[in-house]
């Protein structure tokens, strides 16, 4: 264990180390005139905007987008489980539903962005459905798939077993759909983000991506970056976030980084 | 054919699409599988032994024939026929007892009875010390012994077992045996294995099927009278070698006048 963790901290530190030589070389060959810093601000003016906007409009903005991609990804997220569930399970369903869902699933969420503003306006309707768009179509086909997937062993024992239908699906389908599903839900998380941002770029007064235009028309390329920077931070500790919850949710999926990570 | 109170395959012929290719997997089987009575049928690969399990357990409806339990039809699957799968057919989401409990739910018990129900069963495997562990932290042995506890919490009154052992170290599957010939001891249901070892055929059951090259058929049959244990420290009681080469000449006679190509594969 010892020198694993040693050899981990020492990853840790060289890391850090290579990211503040990159910074510091920047910001000094900047200050020396050996770039344009109106273009490529140097790294210290990126975190005096950052300063500057905390205090001013990024908390709100921050908020705003948070909210945005929640809503879409619940609803979206929620939607492709169901459907993919029901497309899964019973073979009428399919055969209803999958072409028509076939037909949507090439169409970028992005794509979409100005028929969804001539349709419900610029309100927040509008980005929600663009952000669910998104979401739906990678939790649906994993879902699909999944639940289409179980070993035939697997629901011969349960068969054996003596469990009835509804307790094959519940304890036996599910379940063994449950990790194609988070491989969904984690894919739709970084697209709902980047639905979120398209969508706050066209028509809408708020929101870390309504940031980042305003910054490009008002050529402050430190605010852009800064604002850049908040949502790339956010995407990550999401992402994380959902890791370590998954990873809780599924222990039997995980025991192997569990163990390690003792 | 007269009533009786264990597993009798009457008859038994399967036949499967292969594209265009009607393949006959199983030719008019019959097994009688008496209560209480430990078989084996052994066999090359790919003779249809699987399919028989198959068949008997009700998963699969021949296209001839019928499987009978007792004087009850097997025509879908039940808890009074458990079957044992050569890989592992262990949920992984529940643990150790949760696979076990599994078992028991359909028995309408209440909560705190069936955690002890499930616990004296993963003990009686030897598995008491891992109620709460996850299927993919077990061994290949601890794995079967638990599939092992789990298909006998439905206290089935016939266990297929198709290859369980086949898969495990030569340690674990002697140890595999002593737990499975004691379990068999304490609850005398009756117990068919499939296998292609002719030694673990010798050393559990009470008597030997030979199946043919495909199409299945039973070939020929040798009862084996040893007492048991048949193997203590490593060591076969008397009289184990002659039974063995008995079934080993009669297998390798068979398929000889079978395909040739195949019969190493005894």
């Amino acid at each position: 264990m010892t020198p694993r963790s040693s050899t981990r901290g020492q990853r840790l530190v060289i890391g850090a180390l290579s990211v503040a030589v990159f910074f510091c070389a920047l910001e000094l060959s900047g200050r020396a005139g050996f770039y344009e810093t109106s273009l490529i601000p140097l790294p210290s003016s990126v975190s005096l905007a950052f300063e500057r906007l905390i205090r001013g409009p990024l908390l709100p903005d921050f908020g705003a987008t948070a909210r945005r991609i929640a809503t879409g990804y619940f609803v979206g997220s929620s939607l492709g489980i169901l459907v993919g569930l029901a497309t899964g399970l019973l073979p009428r369903v399919r055969n209803l539903l999958e072409p028509l869902v076939q037909i949507g699933r090439p169409i970028p969420a992005v794509a979409l962005v100005p028929l969804a503003l001539a349709w419900f306006g610029i309100g927040e309707f509008a980005k929600a459905s663009i952000v669910a768009w998104a979401c739906f179509f990678p939790v649906w086909i994993n879902t699909h798939s999944g639940v289409g997937r179980v070993p035939d062993e697997l629901l011969w024992t349960a068969a054996v077993l003596g469990a009835s239908r509804r307790r094959t699906v519940l304890q036996v389908v599910i379940p063994w759909a449950g990790s194609f599903i988070l491989v969904g839900l984690r894919i739709s998380l970084g697209l709902a983000f980047a639905a979120t941002v398209v969508a706050e770029m066209s028509g809408a007064s708020s929101g870390l991506g309504y940031r980042i235009l305003v910054s490009h028309l008002a050529f402050r390329v430190d605010e852009m970056l800064a604002s850049i920077i908040a949502i790339g931070a956010f995407g990550a500790s999401v992402d994380l976030l959902f890791r370590t919850a998954a990873e809780r949710l599924v222990p039997w999926l995980s025991q192997n980084e569990i163990l390690r990570a003792r | 054919m007269s009533p009786s109170r264990g597993l009798q395959a009457i008859d038994v012929s399967l036949e499967y699409r292969n594209g265009a290719r009607v393949v006959t997997a199983l030719s008019s089987v019959a097994v009688h599988l008496e209560p209480g009575e430990f078989l084996a049928i052994v066999g090359p690969s790919g003779c249809g032994k699987t399919s028989l399990i198959r068949v008997l357990a009700g998963l699969l409806p021949p296209t001839a024939g019928k499987v009978l339990l007792g004087e009850r039809p097997v025509d879908h699957p039940s808890r009074d026929v458990g079957v044992i799968f050569q890989q592992s057919t262990l949920f992984p989401w529940f643990t150790a007892t949760g696979n076990v409990e599994f078992a028991l739910r359909a028995g309408a018990v209440d909560k705190a009875s069936r955690r002890a129900r499930a616990l004296d069963l993963l003990r009686s495997v030897g598995l008491g010390d891992f109620a709460g562990a996850w299927p993919t932290t077990l061994s290949g042995g601890m794995a079967q012994r638990l599939a092992l506890a789990r298909s006998i919490a439905t206290e089935p009154k016939v266990l297929l077992l198709d290859e369980p052992f086949s898969a495990l170290d030569a340690i674990s599957r002697t140890e595999m045996h002593s737990v499975l010939l004691e379990i068999w001891h304490q609850r005398r249901m009756s117990l068919l294995l499939v296998t292609h070892d002719l030694d673990e055929a010798v050393t559990l059951a009470d008597r030997v099927l030979i199946m043919s090259h495909r199409p299945g058929q039973i070939a020929r049959e040798v009862p084996i009278a040893l007492s048991r244990p048949r193997v203590r420290d490593g060591v076969r009681v008397a009289g184990f070698e002659e039974v063995h080469n008995k079934i080993a000449e009669l297998a390798t006679d068979l398929y000889s006048r079978q395909v040739l190509a195949l019969s190493q594969d005894v």
